[in-house]
């Protein structure tokens, strides 16, 4: 044993110590790697940053700002609308296009997103067929984790793996961007078919919390306004009229929120007084529920269990409600809002006001504000950032958080259309993975797909400092030579296992150190001991590092993980469910792991 | 008017002598193993559970996952509930760590020595000595180990108490009558300020053992109650990255999280009386 290898293996004792204790951040480890390891010599000042220029780190950032552009211009909201409705319902075709369309999109954007994208309208579908959510979420959850081993850049670890891979100074054959991907669809289906087979057996039929935000506690607060109804006028219901000659407002403390028209085919989100509503049409209101039901029954209308022709544009994630209140020096102050023309001018609908103690349901847009009146709007996200935005004096200040962004959908073609061209270079040009995305996320940030800013805003910087940091002490762990000497220990040990059992040996530790500690960090300290072992053993160190790669993701046993902690509430899950449910899984993905490696792979 | 609490090692004749104290003073005398059978009741936990939990040291798995913490909530809300109408006789290990800060509350050791107490033992038991004195022992060091770990205290430590009593020394009687009359000393006896806190006290606690009831267990909760006035701490513990995530879906991530905490939390304590605010302090996951 060389001085170095002994230093080597102090590091990696005060590393290991760290990552389980976690008395800091994983992030600041990676930095302190990279400072410590120069300063007591075991690499050159050189190499401890060459972490921030690999591979791995370049193609991170392009990965995370491509995602960012496909995210603003809401072509992941127009790929799950169709899905959504095509999920109908049957139990486990919900199951199965719901998590399986995470799972794929997963596969190039963030895990975490992909399942907060579609937790909101899981939870829809659920209350809309009478499914438990807990049945739906968990497999999901499962799904965007396993989506990740889809291609290299789908997680942390896999995206590492080419720059580790290293042995005695020679450079191994870098994986490509889809190397992995028939295990990755393996274990997809095989997560699918888990919970569509047994999810009833191993899955509470908790409830959980129903699809709650800002609105519905809004809601609450004005308690005439329960929720957004769905009504639709039957064919029976005589002549078309104007909604001012209906009264609705006045009549039933009923706000119309929208319109959708049959015979035009098209909708409106701010209706006007002049507006007419005609049989077969359908209209979203906003009011009690007694009020409501007494609405429809007078005037001859059919109140919808759900929201049907509005439930992806009125969902949350869309339009929902906002609380404002004319600011001091607003325009608005004096003014009453027909005169000023309220919903052309700002795109949204007043439901309520709060005046004094009194809070006015009709009528509204005829009351001469003030200064303080609290107004309750309802409109899409959109519009109230556009309204937010405005330069000072604003005429609104918003005293509720907004949800959503404000979208550019009209740019989603240019998005696809560079995620395209990385695809292309990476998979017919054979260019190099940092290189064919920085590109195509150039292509977005020049077609003002994403500024700039907001793509440096996107790059997760926690995990930029965590794989630099961490690149150079794994680089270390093998040019000392301390790898090799590990692995011929541990070898000494276990005797003389075969390929596949030693790739179960090295599948089986990675799992379990990915639970103790950081993935990335678990993938550093593993692959060079597992490619020596794999080597000395007669494998390939390739496969040693896919696994390792791979096993990193297998993290469903605790709730600590940030996409179970995501579901855990919404789902109604306690930690037991993750440890009954989680356990299975991993074994499940253990074994499909390694058969598809053992027969497909050459092992 | 005031409560004694009667702190003892096993077999030192703590009981007999809470019960005597009782009759003397009319007062109510209340043991550990009563307020199990409520907790069990009002709370729907296996009194196995809560035997355990205010009994033996927690291991290690039960260290991760808090579970002695949320038992032992449930037993001290049905103390204070006890507490609250005064004149009351607690005998039980650990009872002056339940109800801390109460001027109105006399907190009472008893130790006796060793050769006594396995004598003591042997007579009910019809044992050997070796074994009650191997009993004793393991009692008396899990006992100070759940101290140590729930309360950060050594229970053989004089300065919590306001009294100890050598029983080897005087009959039971004897240090019945010592208690007594301690108990109706002047800085023993009700004030509003002392009454207040076992109020507060008794509603922070129930406020705890709701959520402790109700909430996932991964919170980790903290209840202050001032005159009806209550803030609650609840920090959601750190978690782990699957992979890489854009700062504003973690952004999105946390504020839903905090969201859901507080519904869950508000959920809980609804209904509960003697509640006149509610400061809620969410403590969102954090990354590590």
């Amino acid at each position: 044993m060389t001085p170095e290898m002994v230093l080597t293996m102090i590091v990696l004792v005060f590393v290991i110590t760290l990552f389980v204790f976690e008395w800091v951040r994983v992030d600041v480890v990676g930095i302190l790697m990279m400072v410590l390891l120069p300063l007591i010599g075991l690499i050159s000042p050189k190499e401890a940053f060459v972490g921030l220029s690999s591979n791995a780190v370049v193609s991170i950032m392009a990965v995370i700002i491509i995602g960012a552009g496909l995210d603003k211009t809401g072509v992941m909201n127009q790929v799950a609308r169709p899905l959504i409705k095509l999920a109908g319902k049957s139990e486990s075709r919900i199951i199965t296009l719901i998590a399986g369309t995470v799972g794929v999109i997963s596969s190039m954007l963030q895990n975490i997103g992909a399942a907060a994208l579609f937790l909101p309208a899981a939870q829809r579908i659920a209350k809309r067929v009478g499914l438990p959510v807990s049945r739906i979420l968990m497999p999901m959850g499962f799904c965007a984790i396993i989506g990740g081993t889809l291609t290299l850049v789908g997680a942390s670890p896999t995206i590492l793996l080419n720059d580790l891979m290293t042995i005695g100074g020679e450079r191994l054959e870098p994986f490509g961007l889809f190397t992995q991907t028939p295990i990755g669809i393996c274990l997809l289906v095989t997560a699918i078919l888990y919970f569509v087979i047994f999810g009833r057996f191993i899955l509470p039929s908790a409830g959980g919390e129903s699809d709650k935000g800002v609105t519905s506690d809004l809601i609450e607060a004005y308690r005439a306004l329960e929720n957004i109804y769905e009504i639709d006028i039957p064919g029976a219901a005589g002549e078309p009229k104007r909604l001012d000659a209906l009264d609705i407002q006045s009549k039933f403390l009923v706000t119309v929120v929208a319109i959708s028209f049959s015979a035009k085919k098209e909708k409106t989100f701010v209706p006007r007084s002049t507006d007419q509503i005609s049989p077969g049409d359908d209209i979203a209101v906003v009011g009690r529920r007694r009020n409501v039901e007494k609405m429809a029954e007078e005037l001859g209308w059919q109140i919808k269990p759900a929201l049907e022709v509005f439930a992806e544009t009125l969902a949350r994630t869309n339009a929902g409600m906002a609380e404002t209140i004319v600011s001091p020096r607003s325009e608005l102050i004096g003014k009453t809002m027909s005169e000023i023309d309220f919903k052309e001018l700002f795109g949204v609908n007043p439901v309520a006001l709060f005046k004094g103690n009194r809070i006015y349901y009709s009528g509204l847009t005829h009351i001469r504000l003030q200064m303080g009146d609290t107004l309750l709007l309802q409109g899409p996200w959109e519009r109230f950032h556009i309204l937010k935005n405005y330069p000072q004096p604003r005429a609104l200040t918003f005293s509720t958080p907004l949800e959503g962004e404000i979208l550019r959908p009209q740019k989603s073609k240019l998005a696809v259309f560079w995620l395209a061209v990385a695809l292309f270079q990476v998979i017919f040009i054979k260019m190099q993975l940092s290189v064919a995305l920085m590109s195509g996320a150039l292509g977005m940030i020049i077609t003002g797909v994403l500024k700039i800013d907001e793509a440096y805003r996107a790059v997760d910087w926690m995990t930029v400092f965590l794989l630099a940091g961490l690149i150079p002490l794994g680089i270390a762990f093998e040019k000392t030579g301390t790898a090799a000497f590990i692995a011929e220990r541990v070898l000494g040990l276990l005797g003389e296992p075969s390929p596949i059992v030693l790739l179960a040996v090295v599948g089986l530790m990675t799992s379990f150190f990915t639970l103790v500690i950081s993935n990335v960090g678990a993938t550093v300290l593993l692959v060079p001991l597992c490619m020596n072992m794999a080597l000395m053993a007669g494998g390939d160190p390739r496969m040693a590092a896919l696994v390792v790669g791979l096993s990193a993701s297998n993290t469903f046993v605790l709730p600590t993980h940030q996409v179970n902690a995501l579901i855990m509430r919404p789902g109604g899950y306690r930690t037991v469910d993750y440890a009954k449910a989680g356990a299975i899984m991993t074994v499940l993905f253990l074994t499909v792991e390694l058969s598809v490696l053992y027969f497909f792979y050459g092992v | 008017m005031s409560i004694i609490t009667i702190s003892r090692g096993c077999f030192s004749h703590g009981k007999e002598v809470a019960e005597k104290v009782g009759s003397i003073l009319g007062y109510n005398v209340l043991s550990r193993e009563t307020l199990i059978e409520e907790a069990n009741q009002v709370y729907h936990v296996p009194e196995k559970e809560l035997i355990k939990s205010i009994h033996d040291a927690p291991s290690v798995l039960e260290r991760l996952t808090r579970g002695r913490e949320q038992y032992i909530s449930y037993i001290q809300a049905m103390l204070l509930e006890h507490a609250k109408k005064d004149n009351l006789v607690y005998h039980g290990h650990g009872s002056h760590l339940l109800l801390p800060d109460i001027s109105h509350v006399l907190n009472v050791r008893i130790i006796a020595d060793m050769a006594d107490r396995i004598a003591f033992m042997q007579q009910i038991q019809n044992i050997s000595e070796k074994e009650a004195m191997r009993y004793i022992t393991a009692e008396d060091t899990n006992r100070s180990r759940w101290a140590h770990y729930l309360y950060k205290r050594d229970i053989t430590d004089p300065h919590l108490y306001d009294m100890i009593i050598n029983i080897n020394n005087m009959n039971i009687g004897d240090a019945a009558q010592m208690i007594c009359y301690a108990a109706q000393m002047d800085s023993f006896q009700v004030t509003p300020e002392s009454r207040q806190a076992v109020s507060d006290l008794a509603v922070g606690s129930r406020i705890k053992a709701a959520i402790e009831n109700t909430c996932k267990t991964d919170l980790k909760v903290t209840v202050t109650a001032s005159k009806g006035n209550i803030h609650i701490r609840a920090e959601a513990p750190s978690i782990r990255k699957t992979g890489y995530t854009n700062p504003k879906t973690a952004e999105y991530v946390k504020e839903t999280m905090k969201q859901e905490i507080s519904e869950e939390l508000a959920a809980a304590i609804a209904g509960i009386p003697d509640i006149k605010n509610v400061v809620y302090e969410i403590v969102p996951p954090s990354y590590s």
